[in-house]
């Protein structure tokens, strides 16, 4: 998931004309005052972080004078955010504003239907969720057929309707347009403001920007990889993981799982579960992996403490099993192994890869369920 | 008989140059698939391992009949060569690149459904017929012929299925690798009418994951309109909530998408459940 960072989104809404407020980047307590004297007190202090819900908190906190800046630009630099276990380092200072109202404007794709789903309503802020569970109506949903043209006008009656006038209705409208071409060219899989605020003298600005970009269009986008947010968004092995084209994920159990392919790994983790063990963590090495991945997943794999065995389910497609067995086998000769490990390969090139391993001491199973049962019983200490 | 794909369908791979590209044309022909060529822009004219290079999807159909292609180019390119294909009268656009934008697979979809063309993928291991062909990259020699369907979202969980009902002397009609991308014309409810219609395949597998609603979905049309026996098995039910295992389409959010979910929802609409992959075989007894 490429959620990006508050700052980030806020920044690509600038480029598409969205109205903000304004605000300053920070990173000390001393720029925090800076920023507040420049741009006029009240302000509000917010920390930058991937995880929502940063009001409830104490990560966002509203400073009325200069001593309270300073004071929670301190007290929130000096936390860790939950999500990615990493110091918060970035503040967003930003202008206050006397707010009229707090709207909800929040879009989504449709996987089967290619649509974009609008979500709108009056009553937007922080329990957006608690509404939509106890007061549905208050929420109007609005579909838009892929690649249909959409303009101002288009949400204009949908917002007379719920009782908005004047300049306020027709600068939202043009936002929600505006939103829903962003989706498209900036390949967005969420866009969502959350307040947008109509001020006392009936500005319309966006409070909040929450976006999911795709990580696969990052070659159209090449900006993004140098956003703050590819750093908070994995801890360090989730990174190590990821720059070398792996997928990890610590459950925090005892068995390390290699498998080839996602799919496989989670039916892996639920025989573990099954059998009476608990997986520690999974790498997916995906299809077409060679010797080099295997190796490096085995890596971090064995980083994680709490390992007790290791095991392998490789089912060759694409992925060619003479290559994982020399990973497996250059894995074992340079990684210094001390818990058992269990190996299962079946498919492409499984014969070559089987010798290669019994030529190596290492013995191989060629059925998946005996392999995991091995693996729960020598983490157990049975082997 | 068979859905889609059988011994007559003439395919062209896009990308024959590539590594993985050439390396699979070799084993698709080797199964027994009509691989009649490939594309590569600039190369026209030319010829790799005996299969024909062509500049563009048109005149390699022109020239061998075509009406299947394969898609193996990188993700940035995967967008215009499934476009070129589908504008290029092909019937089946199989692509099995990996990483593809959602908005590009967006697009490729609503320009296959307005053209009529059927589009599997992307990040997908492709389909099989024992026996008659192949597109893509299951491994030929795991599958026997015979009366099951089998469709599934993962790669490697297609081919540990296509095993076990092998081991078990159990046969397939056709087995499809629908692919793990959240977005996708090829979906559990499309392969599921598929093998509803046809008269060769007696019995269904179906092979879910956590995330996204389409088992769910897949169970609705079941409920209504089929009457073959259906075994489904999910994977991931000890997966924890909110972390995505490497799929893209594995994301559990709220209730919608869960194992026990889908698993209810299957059930419900008639389908027997497999706890474990290694009772699938027995369950279609």
């Amino acid at each position: 998931m490429g959620l990006i960072l508050e700052m980030e989104g806020k920044e690509l809404f600038r480029k598409y004309r969205i109205p903000l407020s304004n605000f300053r980047m920070v990173t000390s307590a001393e720029e925090a005052k800076q920023a507040a004297n420049e741009l006029g007190l009240p302000v509000a202090v917010k920390a930058q972080v991937l995880s929502g819900g940063r009001g409830k908190r104490g990560l966002i906190k509203i400073a009325r004078n200069e001593d309270e800046v300073i004071q929670h630009s301190i007290d929130i630099l000096s936390k860790t955010d939950e999500k990615s276990n990493k110091p918060v380092t970035h503040l967003l200072i930003e202008q206050g504003a006397d707010i009229d109202q707090e709207i909800f404007i929040s879009m989504i794709y449709d996987a089967h239907t290619l649509e974009t789903i609008i979500l709108f309503s009056l009553e937007g802020g922080v329990n957006i969720e608690e509404l939509a569970v106890e007061k549905p109506e208050a929420i109007e949903k609005v579909r838009i057929p892929f690649g249909a043209e959409v303009y101002g006008f288009t949400f204009m009656e949908m917002l007379s309707r719920r009782g908005m006038s004047g300049k306020a209705k027709i600068t939202t409208a043009n936002i929600m347009a505006t939103m829903v071409k962003m989706m498209r060219t900036e390949d967005l899989s969420l866009c969502e403001i959350n307040p947008l605020v109509i001020t006392t003298p009936g500005d319309v600005i966006a409070l909040d920007a929450r976006i999911i970009v795709d990580d696969n269009a990052v070659f159209k986008h090449p900006e993004r990889e140098e956003y703050l947010s590819q750093e908070l968004r994995y801890t360090d092995s989730e990174k190590e993981a990821t720059d070398a084209g792996l997928s990890y994920v610590n459950l925090g159990g005892e068995i390390g799982m290699l498998s080839v392919g996602a799919g496989l790994g989670m039916a892996t983790a639920d025989l573990i579960a099954e059998f009476g063990g608990s997986p520690l963590n999974f790498l997916d090495v995906g299809g077409g992996a060679g010797e080099e991945k295997v190796l490096k997943a085995l890596e971090i794999m064995t980083k994680d403490s709490g390992l007790k065995s290791i095991l392998i389910n490789a089912f060759g497609g694409i992925t060619r099993l003479d290559q994982v067995a020399e990973g497996i086998i250059s894995a074992s000769n340079k990684l210094n192994l001390e818990v058992p490990l269990v190996i299962r390969l079946m498919g492409t090139n499984q014969q070559e890869g089987i010798e290669l391993l019994e030529k190596a001491g290492l013995p191989a199973f060629t059925e998946m369920e005996p392999a995991i049962q091995k693996a729960v019983e020598a983490a157990k200490g049975g082997m | 008989m068979a859905v889609l794909l059988t011994k007559d369908t003439k395919v062209i791979v896009q990308g024959i140059t590539g590594y993985q590209g050439l390396y699979h044309a070799k084993l698709m022909k080797e199964y027994g698939t009509q691989v009649v060529g490939g594309t590569r822009p600039g190369k026209g004219g030319e010829e790799v391992d005996g299969f024909p290079i062509f500049d563009s999807v048109s005149e390699a159909k022109a020239a061998t009949g075509a009406n299947a292609s394969v898609i193996f180019v990188p993700a940035k390119f995967t967008r215009l060569a499934a476009i070129e294909a589908i504008e290029a009268g092909i019937d089946l656009v199989v692509i099995i690149t990996e990483g593809v934008a959602v908005w590009d697979t967006m697009e490729i979809v609503d320009l296959a459904n307005k053209r009529g063309v059927t589009v599997v993928g992307p990040n997908c291991p492709g389909l099989m017929t024992p026996g008659q062909a192949k597109i893509g990259i299951i491994p030929g020699d795991i599958v026997g012929s015979g009366k099951i369907g089998v469709v599934s979202r993962s790669g490697t969980l297609t081919y540990e299925v296509a095993h076990q009902l092998h081991k078990a002397g159990m046969g397939i009609s056709t087995i499809f690798g629908i692919g793990g991308d959240p977005v996708k014309q090829t979906n559990f409810t499309k392969v599921v009418k598929l093998f509803n219609d046809d008269p060769e395949t007696e019995k269904i597998v179906l092979i879910g994951e956590i995330g996204g609603d389409a088992e769910e979905k897949a169970a609705e049309y079941i409920k209504q309109h089929v009457n073959k026996p259906v075994v489904a098995f999910i994977a991931g039910k000890t997966a924890v909530e909110g972390k995505t295992m490497g799929h893209a389409g594995a994301i559990v959010s709220g209730n919608v998408g869960t194992a026990a979910g889908k698993i209810n929802a299957l059930r419900e609409a008639g389908a027997q459940i497999a706890d474990k992959l290694s009772e699938i075989p027995e369950l279609l007894k």
